[in-house]
Protein backbone atom coordinates (compact mmCIF):
# COMPACT_ATOMS: atom_id res chain seq x y z
CA UNK A 1 0.00 0.00 0.00
CA UNK A 2 2.47 2.68 0.83
CA UNK A 3 4.75 2.06 -2.46
CA UNK A 4 1.56 2.19 -4.43
CA UNK A 5 0.54 5.59 -2.66
CA UNK A 6 4.33 6.59 -3.42
CA UNK A 7 3.70 5.20 -7.56
CA UNK A 8 0.44 7.70 -7.52
CA UNK A 9 1.96 10.56 -5.95
CA UNK A 10 5.10 10.18 -7.80
CA UNK A 11 2.56 10.02 -11.13
CA UNK A 12 0.44 12.83 -10.19
CA UNK A 13 3.46 14.70 -9.50
CA UNK A 14 5.15 14.35 -12.80
CA UNK A 15 1.47 15.85 -14.26
CA UNK A 16 2.06 19.80 -13.69
CA UNK A 17 5.33 19.05 -14.51
CA UNK A 18 3.80 17.73 -18.18
CA UNK A 19 1.23 20.59 -18.13
CA UNK A 20 4.03 23.37 -17.43
CA UNK A 21 6.26 22.45 -19.86
CA UNK A 22 3.64 23.82 -22.16
CA UNK A 23 3.51 26.76 -21.34
CA UNK A 24 7.10 27.72 -19.49
CA UNK A 25 6.70 31.03 -20.14
CA UNK A 26 5.05 33.57 -17.13
CA UNK A 27 1.21 35.05 -18.21
CA UNK A 28 0.51 38.29 -18.05
CA UNK A 29 -1.96 40.35 -19.48
CA UNK A 30 -3.39 43.55 -18.99
CA UNK A 31 -5.17 43.75 -16.23
CA UNK A 32 -4.76 40.83 -14.72
CA UNK A 33 -1.14 39.75 -12.17
CA UNK A 34 1.61 37.64 -13.02
CA UNK A 35 0.91 33.72 -13.36
CA UNK A 36 4.46 31.66 -12.99
CA UNK A 37 4.68 27.99 -13.07
CA UNK A 38 8.05 27.30 -11.23
CA UNK A 39 9.96 24.31 -10.41
CA UNK A 40 9.65 23.63 -6.53
CA UNK A 41 12.90 22.98 -6.31
CA UNK A 42 14.37 26.33 -7.58
CA UNK A 43 12.03 28.28 -5.88
CA UNK A 44 13.68 26.83 -2.61
CA UNK A 45 16.85 26.71 -4.30
CA UNK A 46 16.65 30.47 -4.29
CA UNK A 47 14.62 30.84 -0.90
CA UNK A 48 17.64 29.06 0.67
CA UNK A 49 20.11 31.87 -1.02
CA UNK A 50 18.38 34.41 -0.11
CA UNK A 51 17.93 33.55 3.56
CA UNK A 52 20.82 31.01 4.30
CA UNK A 53 18.35 28.11 5.26
CA UNK A 54 19.01 24.72 4.79
CA UNK A 55 16.97 22.38 2.94
CA UNK A 56 17.13 18.11 2.70
CA UNK A 57 14.91 17.40 -0.50
CA UNK A 58 13.23 14.57 -1.05
CA UNK A 59 14.16 13.37 -4.81
CA UNK A 60 10.56 13.12 -5.27
CA UNK A 61 9.73 16.81 -4.76
CA UNK A 62 9.04 17.79 -8.71
CA UNK A 63 6.56 19.73 -9.56
CA UNK A 64 5.72 22.78 -10.77
CA UNK A 65 3.71 25.91 -8.16
CA UNK A 66 1.19 27.59 -9.73
CA UNK A 67 1.82 31.08 -8.41
CA UNK A 68 -0.88 34.08 -9.30
CA UNK A 69 0.98 37.87 -7.84
CA UNK A 70 3.67 35.88 -6.00
CA UNK A 71 6.79 36.42 -7.23
CA UNK A 72 9.03 32.93 -6.42
CA UNK A 73 12.12 35.30 -6.22
CA UNK A 74 10.86 37.30 -2.97
CA UNK A 75 8.58 33.94 -1.91
CA UNK A 76 8.02 34.02 2.07
CA UNK A 77 8.96 31.31 4.33
CA UNK A 78 5.30 31.26 5.00
CA UNK A 79 4.62 31.60 1.34
CA UNK A 80 6.96 28.61 0.65
CA UNK A 81 5.56 25.94 3.00
CA UNK A 82 1.70 26.82 1.75
CA UNK A 83 3.47 26.49 -1.79
CA UNK A 84 4.84 23.19 -0.49
CA UNK A 85 1.45 22.10 1.24
CA UNK A 86 -0.73 22.94 -1.67
CA UNK A 87 1.08 20.71 -4.29
CA UNK A 88 1.31 17.70 -1.27
CA UNK A 89 4.37 18.14 0.27
CA UNK A 90 5.10 18.64 3.91
CA UNK A 91 8.36 20.39 5.73
CA UNK A 92 9.81 18.80 9.04
CA UNK A 93 11.97 21.29 10.57
CA UNK A 94 14.83 19.07 12.00
CA UNK A 95 17.14 21.66 14.28
CA UNK A 96 18.39 23.96 11.51
CA UNK A 97 17.62 21.87 8.13
CA UNK A 98 14.47 21.73 7.02
CA UNK A 99 13.56 18.44 5.14
CA UNK A 100 10.93 18.18 2.32
CA UNK A 101 8.77 15.15 1.70
CA UNK A 102 5.30 13.94 -0.24
CA UNK A 103 3.09 14.40 2.58
CA UNK A 104 2.41 10.98 3.03
CA UNK A 105 5.54 10.17 4.75
CA UNK A 106 5.60 13.03 6.84
CA UNK A 107 4.45 11.51 9.96
CA UNK A 108 7.43 8.87 9.52
CA UNK A 109 10.15 11.31 10.40
CA UNK A 110 11.35 12.71 13.84
CA UNK A 111 9.45 16.29 13.77
CA UNK A 112 9.08 18.16 17.14
CA UNK A 113 6.53 16.89 19.94
CA UNK A 114 4.61 19.49 21.43
CA UNK A 115 2.21 18.97 24.57
CA UNK A 116 0.78 21.84 24.90
CA UNK A 117 -1.03 24.39 22.45
CA UNK A 118 1.43 27.41 22.57
CA UNK A 119 3.82 26.08 20.60
CA UNK A 120 5.82 28.20 18.10
CA UNK A 121 6.10 26.44 14.76
CA UNK A 122 5.14 28.22 11.14
CA UNK A 123 1.13 27.00 10.29
CA UNK A 124 2.46 24.97 7.27
CA UNK A 125 5.41 23.27 9.31
CA UNK A 126 4.74 19.33 10.50
CA UNK A 127 4.13 18.81 14.03
CA UNK A 128 3.11 16.04 16.28
CA UNK A 129 1.75 16.85 19.33
CA UNK A 130 0.00 15.19 22.43
CA UNK A 131 -3.31 16.37 23.76
CA UNK A 132 -5.03 14.95 27.09
CA UNK A 133 -8.81 15.99 27.55
CA UNK A 134 -9.63 16.47 31.27
CA UNK A 135 -13.32 14.87 30.88
CA UNK A 136 -13.80 14.15 27.21
CA UNK A 137 -13.02 10.70 26.08
CA UNK A 138 -10.47 11.05 23.57
CA UNK A 139 -11.10 7.58 22.10
CA UNK A 140 -14.79 8.95 21.31
CA UNK A 141 -13.18 12.35 19.62
CA UNK A 142 -10.79 10.09 16.76
CA UNK A 143 -14.23 9.40 14.46
CA UNK A 144 -15.81 12.94 14.93
CA UNK A 145 -12.23 14.74 14.51
CA UNK A 146 -10.09 12.95 11.90
CA UNK A 147 -12.15 13.86 8.68
CA UNK A 148 -10.76 17.47 9.54
CA UNK A 149 -7.66 15.97 8.91
CA UNK A 150 -6.04 15.02 5.98
CA UNK A 151 -5.04 11.58 4.70
CA UNK A 152 -1.49 12.21 5.14
CA UNK A 153 -2.03 13.07 8.69
CA UNK A 154 -2.31 10.51 12.13
CA UNK A 155 -4.75 11.13 14.76
CA UNK A 156 -5.42 8.41 17.50
CA UNK A 157 -6.25 7.63 20.87
CA UNK A 158 -4.95 6.12 23.83
CA UNK A 159 -7.49 4.75 26.32
CA UNK A 160 -4.99 4.31 29.51
CA UNK A 161 -4.04 8.01 29.84
CA UNK A 162 -7.02 9.25 27.98
CA UNK A 163 -4.58 11.14 25.07
CA UNK A 164 -4.71 11.88 21.80
CA UNK A 165 -1.60 11.89 19.47
CA UNK A 166 -1.87 14.10 16.29
CA UNK A 167 0.30 14.49 13.56
CA UNK A 168 -0.46 17.17 11.20
CA UNK A 169 0.46 20.50 9.89
CA UNK A 170 1.02 22.48 12.34
CA UNK A 171 -2.34 25.04 11.30
CA UNK A 172 -4.77 22.08 11.35
CA UNK A 173 -3.01 20.57 14.52
CA UNK A 174 -4.20 23.87 16.41
CA UNK A 175 -7.55 23.87 14.89
CA UNK A 176 -7.97 20.46 15.98
CA UNK A 177 -6.74 21.33 19.55
CA UNK A 178 -8.86 24.14 19.81
CA UNK A 179 -12.47 21.71 18.96
CA UNK A 180 -10.59 19.64 21.48
CA UNK A 181 -10.71 21.99 24.27
CA UNK A 182 -14.20 23.42 23.36
CA UNK A 183 -15.48 19.96 23.26
CA UNK A 184 -13.95 19.02 26.70
CA UNK A 185 -15.16 22.16 28.36
CA UNK A 186 -18.44 21.25 27.49
CA UNK A 187 -18.37 18.32 28.59
CA UNK A 188 -20.60 17.07 30.88
CA UNK A 189 -20.71 13.75 33.64
CA UNK A 190 -18.09 11.69 34.54
CA UNK A 191 -14.62 12.02 32.64
CA UNK A 192 -13.25 9.44 30.12
CA UNK A 193 -15.07 6.95 28.53
CA UNK A 194 -17.84 5.30 30.55
CA UNK A 195 -21.26 5.21 29.16
CA UNK A 196 -23.72 6.40 31.56
CA UNK A 197 -27.14 4.22 31.46
CA UNK A 198 -29.90 6.30 32.34
CA UNK A 199 -31.22 6.62 35.14
CA UNK A 200 -27.66 5.91 37.10
CA UNK B 1 -4.57 26.96 -25.17
CA UNK B 2 -3.16 25.42 -27.32
CA UNK B 3 -4.23 25.91 -31.05
CA UNK B 4 -5.32 22.22 -31.72
CA UNK B 5 -7.18 22.45 -28.39
CA UNK B 6 -9.05 25.44 -29.68
CA UNK B 7 -10.04 23.81 -33.32
CA UNK B 8 -11.10 21.05 -31.35
CA UNK B 9 -13.52 23.23 -28.83
CA UNK B 10 -14.27 24.96 -32.27
CA UNK B 11 -15.29 22.49 -33.81
CA UNK B 12 -17.04 21.01 -30.87
CA UNK B 13 -19.17 24.09 -30.87
CA UNK B 14 -20.02 23.73 -34.61
CA UNK B 15 -21.36 20.39 -33.76
CA UNK B 16 -23.43 21.25 -30.99
CA UNK B 17 -25.33 24.34 -32.53
CA UNK B 18 -25.39 22.38 -35.56
CA UNK B 19 -27.41 19.51 -34.28
CA UNK B 20 -30.28 21.61 -32.82
CA UNK B 21 -30.60 23.86 -36.04
CA UNK B 22 -31.33 20.84 -38.26
CA UNK B 23 -34.29 20.55 -35.66
CA UNK B 24 -35.46 23.71 -35.03
CA UNK B 25 -33.88 26.14 -37.02
CA UNK B 26 -34.78 29.05 -35.33
CA UNK B 27 -33.26 27.71 -31.95
CA UNK B 28 -29.28 28.59 -33.05
CA UNK B 29 -29.25 31.89 -31.83
CA UNK B 30 -29.99 30.17 -27.86
CA UNK B 31 -27.08 27.92 -28.27
CA UNK B 32 -24.75 31.12 -29.04
CA UNK B 33 -25.93 32.23 -25.78
CA UNK B 34 -25.24 29.56 -23.95
CA UNK B 35 -21.78 28.73 -25.02
CA UNK B 36 -20.47 31.92 -25.25
CA UNK B 37 -17.55 33.60 -24.19
CA UNK B 38 -15.40 32.22 -21.68
CA UNK B 39 -12.33 32.73 -19.94
CA UNK B 40 -9.66 30.08 -18.35
CA UNK B 41 -9.69 30.23 -14.53
CA UNK B 42 -6.01 30.67 -13.99
CA UNK B 43 -6.71 34.35 -15.90
CA UNK B 44 -9.50 34.97 -14.10
CA UNK B 45 -8.09 34.69 -10.61
CA UNK B 46 -4.92 36.55 -12.18
CA UNK B 47 -6.95 39.36 -12.91
CA UNK B 48 -8.78 39.20 -9.29
CA UNK B 49 -5.10 39.16 -7.70
CA UNK B 50 -4.24 42.09 -9.83
CA UNK B 51 -7.37 44.56 -8.78
CA UNK B 52 -7.33 42.80 -5.15
CA UNK B 53 -3.95 43.03 -4.24
CA UNK B 54 -4.42 39.62 -3.10
CA UNK B 55 -1.28 36.20 -3.99
CA UNK B 56 -3.23 32.89 -4.85
CA UNK B 57 -1.37 29.49 -4.45
CA UNK B 58 -3.13 26.63 -7.04
CA UNK B 59 -3.50 23.52 -6.77
CA UNK B 60 -1.67 21.84 -9.81
CA UNK B 61 -5.28 20.00 -10.62
CA UNK B 62 -6.76 23.78 -10.59
CA UNK B 63 -7.81 24.33 -14.42
CA UNK B 64 -11.35 25.17 -15.40
CA UNK B 65 -12.83 26.72 -18.17
CA UNK B 66 -15.56 29.84 -16.81
CA UNK B 67 -18.45 30.69 -18.81
CA UNK B 68 -18.24 34.61 -19.10
CA UNK B 69 -21.98 34.89 -20.17
CA UNK B 70 -23.13 37.70 -18.00
CA UNK B 71 -20.47 38.22 -16.62
CA UNK B 72 -17.67 41.32 -16.67
CA UNK B 73 -14.29 39.71 -16.35
CA UNK B 74 -12.66 42.70 -15.29
CA UNK B 75 -15.22 43.23 -11.96
CA UNK B 76 -14.85 40.10 -10.20
CA UNK B 77 -14.35 41.02 -7.02
CA UNK B 78 -13.46 38.09 -3.98
CA UNK B 79 -16.65 37.14 -3.13
CA UNK B 80 -17.88 36.60 -6.55
CA UNK B 81 -14.72 34.55 -7.45
CA UNK B 82 -15.35 32.51 -4.36
CA UNK B 83 -18.68 31.82 -5.74
CA UNK B 84 -17.16 30.54 -9.31
CA UNK B 85 -14.54 28.44 -7.39
CA UNK B 86 -17.10 26.80 -5.54
CA UNK B 87 -19.40 25.57 -8.79
CA UNK B 88 -16.11 24.18 -10.50
CA UNK B 89 -15.83 21.80 -7.34
CA UNK B 90 -12.51 24.11 -5.91
CA UNK B 91 -12.28 25.95 -2.60
CA UNK B 92 -10.23 28.91 -1.38
CA UNK B 93 -8.60 29.67 2.12
CA UNK B 94 -6.30 32.63 2.89
CA UNK B 95 -4.13 31.76 5.47
CA UNK B 96 -1.04 34.36 6.61
CA UNK B 97 -1.96 36.77 3.25
CA UNK B 98 -2.28 34.13 0.57
CA UNK B 99 -5.09 32.34 -0.46
CA UNK B 100 -4.85 28.43 -1.71
CA UNK B 101 -6.52 27.29 -3.88
CA UNK B 102 -7.59 23.53 -3.96
CA UNK B 103 -10.54 21.04 -4.95
CA UNK B 104 -13.23 21.18 -2.34
CA UNK B 105 -12.68 17.38 -1.16
CA UNK B 106 -9.69 18.91 0.82
CA UNK B 107 -11.91 22.26 1.89
CA UNK B 108 -13.14 20.53 5.22
CA UNK B 109 -9.05 19.60 5.84
CA UNK B 110 -8.32 23.41 5.62
CA UNK B 111 -7.12 24.92 8.48
CA UNK B 112 -10.01 27.76 9.21
CA UNK B 113 -10.08 28.69 12.74
CA UNK B 114 -12.65 27.85 14.94
CA UNK B 115 -15.75 29.60 16.23
CA UNK B 116 -18.84 29.45 18.14
CA UNK B 117 -20.83 31.48 15.52
CA UNK B 118 -20.87 33.09 11.87
CA UNK B 119 -19.85 36.67 11.59
CA UNK B 120 -21.74 38.89 9.04
CA UNK B 121 -18.46 39.72 7.65
CA UNK B 122 -17.47 36.25 6.99
CA UNK B 123 -18.11 35.43 3.09
CA UNK B 124 -20.76 33.02 2.00
CA UNK B 125 -18.66 31.28 0.32
CA UNK B 126 -15.43 31.35 3.11
CA UNK B 127 -14.82 27.76 4.52
CA UNK B 128 -16.04 27.76 8.23
CA UNK B 129 -15.67 25.07 11.61
CA UNK B 130 -18.28 25.84 13.74
CA UNK B 131 -18.70 24.24 17.00
CA UNK B 132 -22.45 24.74 18.16
CA UNK B 133 -24.23 23.50 21.49
CA UNK B 134 -27.12 21.95 21.55
CA UNK B 135 -29.61 23.19 24.24
CA UNK B 136 -32.71 20.57 24.48
CA UNK B 137 -32.12 18.43 21.41
CA UNK B 138 -29.66 15.21 21.46
CA UNK B 139 -27.05 16.73 18.99
CA UNK B 140 -26.50 13.07 17.75
CA UNK B 141 -29.92 12.85 16.99
CA UNK B 142 -29.82 15.34 14.58
CA UNK B 143 -26.81 14.31 12.43
CA UNK B 144 -28.91 12.38 10.34
CA UNK B 145 -31.66 14.67 10.03
CA UNK B 146 -29.08 17.48 8.93
CA UNK B 147 -26.46 15.87 6.76
CA UNK B 148 -28.25 15.21 4.03
CA UNK B 149 -28.19 19.95 3.78
CA UNK B 150 -24.63 19.38 3.03
CA UNK B 151 -22.35 18.47 0.28
CA UNK B 152 -20.08 15.38 0.58
CA UNK B 153 -17.30 17.04 1.61
CA UNK B 154 -18.48 19.11 4.58
CA UNK B 155 -18.34 17.84 7.96
CA UNK B 156 -20.94 17.14 10.25
CA UNK B 157 -20.43 15.26 13.55
CA UNK B 158 -21.57 15.31 17.16
CA UNK B 159 -19.81 14.34 20.71
CA UNK B 160 -22.45 13.08 22.83
CA UNK B 161 -20.76 13.87 26.05
CA UNK B 162 -20.67 17.82 25.71
CA UNK B 163 -23.97 17.30 23.26
CA UNK B 164 -22.45 19.54 20.77
CA UNK B 165 -22.16 19.82 16.75
CA UNK B 166 -18.90 19.85 14.80
CA UNK B 167 -19.49 22.10 11.26
CA UNK B 168 -17.10 22.51 8.73
CA UNK B 169 -18.85 23.99 5.63
CA UNK B 170 -19.03 27.00 3.77
CA UNK B 171 -20.56 29.92 5.67
CA UNK B 172 -23.48 30.19 3.70
CA UNK B 173 -24.52 26.89 3.90
CA UNK B 174 -22.96 26.55 7.55
CA UNK B 175 -25.60 29.80 8.21
CA UNK B 176 -28.57 28.29 7.06
CA UNK B 177 -27.92 24.76 9.33
CA UNK B 178 -27.34 26.72 12.24
CA UNK B 179 -30.46 28.13 11.85
CA UNK B 180 -32.20 24.92 11.65
CA UNK B 181 -30.92 23.38 14.58
CA UNK B 182 -31.79 27.07 16.29
CA UNK B 183 -35.42 26.13 15.57
CA UNK B 184 -35.54 22.71 16.34
CA UNK B 185 -33.51 23.38 19.87
CA UNK B 186 -36.27 26.18 20.44
CA UNK B 187 -39.04 23.84 19.33
CA UNK B 188 -37.94 20.90 21.87
CA UNK B 189 -37.73 23.46 24.53
CA UNK B 190 -41.21 24.87 23.99
CA UNK B 191 -42.22 20.96 24.36
CA UNK B 192 -40.03 20.49 27.68
CA UNK B 193 -38.13 18.25 26.05
CA UNK B 194 -34.52 17.40 27.03
CA UNK B 195 -31.45 15.42 25.94
CA UNK B 196 -31.74 12.71 28.51
CA UNK B 197 -27.69 11.14 28.82
CA UNK B 198 -28.68 7.48 27.90
CA UNK B 199 -30.03 9.16 25.12
CA UNK B 200 -27.05 11.00 23.75
CA UNK B 201 -24.87 7.73 22.46
CA UNK B 202 -28.12 7.26 20.15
Amino acid sequence: MPSLRTLTLAALASLPLAAAAQEPAPRQSPGSATVQYPELVEVIQNFSKRTGKKFIIDPRTRANAVLVGIDPDNITYEQLLATLAVNYFATVVQDDVIVVVPDAGARQLPTPVYTDLQFKAADDEWVTVLLTPRKACAAQLVPILRPLMPQAAHMAADLKSGSLILSDRAANVRRIATLVDRLDKAATGKPGCEIEKPGS
Amino acid sequence: MKPSKICAAVLLLGMSSLAPAADEPGAAGKQEVRTGPSIELVDLIARVAKRTGKQFILDPRVSATVSTAGLDVNRVDYPRLLAILRVNQLAAYEATGVVNVMPDANARQFAVPVSTEIGPQVLDDEMVTLVVQAKHVCAAQTVPVLRPLMPQAAHLAAFPQSNSLIISDRAGNARKLVALLDLLDKKAGDLGRDCEPGEKSN
